[in-house]
């Protein structure tokens, strides 16, 4: 390659090592992991926090595939759930995978507003500074991105920025999430 | 005796530094939605990247639209401190003539497409065409200063650089008097 201009061939020489640091990703696995997760989901809204109520006939659900179009994971197919209660309807709609700090996001919308639920690593998104010394690293420090604690992998309520905060998504959590979109 | 006072005028913002103030805060806007600001994860946390690009958009159109009405209200402010400085100085020129009269008729209270730029029209070599061109733009500062409420129907697309571009001709095509 010609170079006429050193200071391009180093910018470009910066690019492609960056490129290779990348690691190879597996754009059907990680949708695949994602559709699961997403079921996962639905199963806990529907078995465990609403079963009783949907078994009662109080409840009915639905499930209907929309399309994403995602960054790396191309065009796919994923449900959106629908909840009826009485007069009205919750829908979760997933809003992707391949997020800034999580794993995929499903949003709740209800006639009152909206939530996002988070899918998230153990400890959750923190930025780590390290302080080094002509290459030599002096400190390390890891400092979390939210509020609330993390304990373990899963499907988590997350607040409205800023200050985030997360909840560990349980029946309880969403029977309350259900009455704050609807209202009592 | 015009029955109607001056205003103490002073000298309106310069279009050169609002299209200067509208280049930093576009690269800045740029730089706030991008991966390299430093504060990108915590702003857009658990955010998707197409989400990002569409809150990064409608900052920058906004930013277009704040611009655009700061320009068109420099063009106005330049056309509206001609006219009162053509009824101080008292030239003897046809237009600062009609300029008095319509002082001494309006003060501050004429209207700027429908008196002082008619009264351009009449009484100066400035193409038509130009002024036609500012009357239209006008609309835009209207739709601008009164919220963007309904949907205007401007017969062309503006954006903070043809704006940008109608500013400069009028800055070049009209022998203004300044403060």
């Amino acid at each position: 390659m010609p170079d006429n201009h050193p200071h391009f061939s180093h910018f470009m020489q910066q690019r492609k090592a960056r490129q290779e640091e990348v690691p190879p990703f597996d754009s059907a696995t990680r949708r695949d992991e994602w559709l699961a997760d997403v079921d996962d989901l639905y199963r806990l809204i529907l078995d465990d926090a609403l079963g009783s109520y949907i078994a009662a006939g109080d409840i009915v659900w639905e499930r209907n595939p929309i399309k994403l179009n995602e960054p790396r994971l191309g065009l796919y197919d994923i449900d959106r759930l629908t909840i009826h209660i009485g007069e009205d309807q919750l829908t979760a709609e997933p809003a992707g995978a391949m997020l800034i700090g999580c794993r995929g996001r499903v949003d709740i919308t209800g006639p009152l507003g909206s939530s996002r639920l988070v899918l998230l690593d153990k400890g959750g998104p923190a930025v780590r500074f390290s302080i080094s010394d002509g290459g030599v690293p002096l400190e390390t420090s890891t400092q979390s991105m939210v509020h609330g604690e993390i304990r373990e992998p899963g499907w988590y309520i997350a607040s409205q920025p800023p200050g985030v905060t997360v909840t560990r998504l349980t029946p309880d959590a969403f029977h309350q999430l259900v009455m704050d979109l609807l209202g009592e | 005796m015009s029955r109607h006072r001056r205003p103490r005028l002073r000298t309106p913002p310069d279009i050169q530094l609002i299209a200067t103030h509208y280049v930093a805060v576009e690269r800045a806007v740029h730089l706030y939605y991008s991966p390299r600001n430093p504060d990108y994860s915590t702003a857009f946390l658990f955010r998707a990247p197409a989400e990002v690009a569409a809150l990064r958009d409608a900052a920058l159109d906004e930013q277009g639209a704040e611009s655009s009405l700061s320009l068109l209200a420099a063009i106005e402010a330049a056309f509206r401190v001609d006219y009162i400085e053509r009824d101080r100085v008292r030239h003897r020129d046809p237009l600062s003539r009609e300029m008095r009269s319509l002082f001494r008729a309006k003060g501050r209270f004429a209207h700027l497409t429908d008196d002082i730029m008619q009264a351009w029209r009449d009484h100066s070599t400035v193409p038509n065409a130009l002024l036609n061109d500012i009357r239209d733009a006008f609309a835009l500062r209207h739709w601008l200063a009164h919220g963007r409420y309904w949907s205007p129907r401007l017969g062309r697309i503006y954006n903070f650089d043809t704006i940008l571009d109608l500013a400069r001709a009028v800055d070049n095509s009209f022998p203004f008097l300044r403060v």
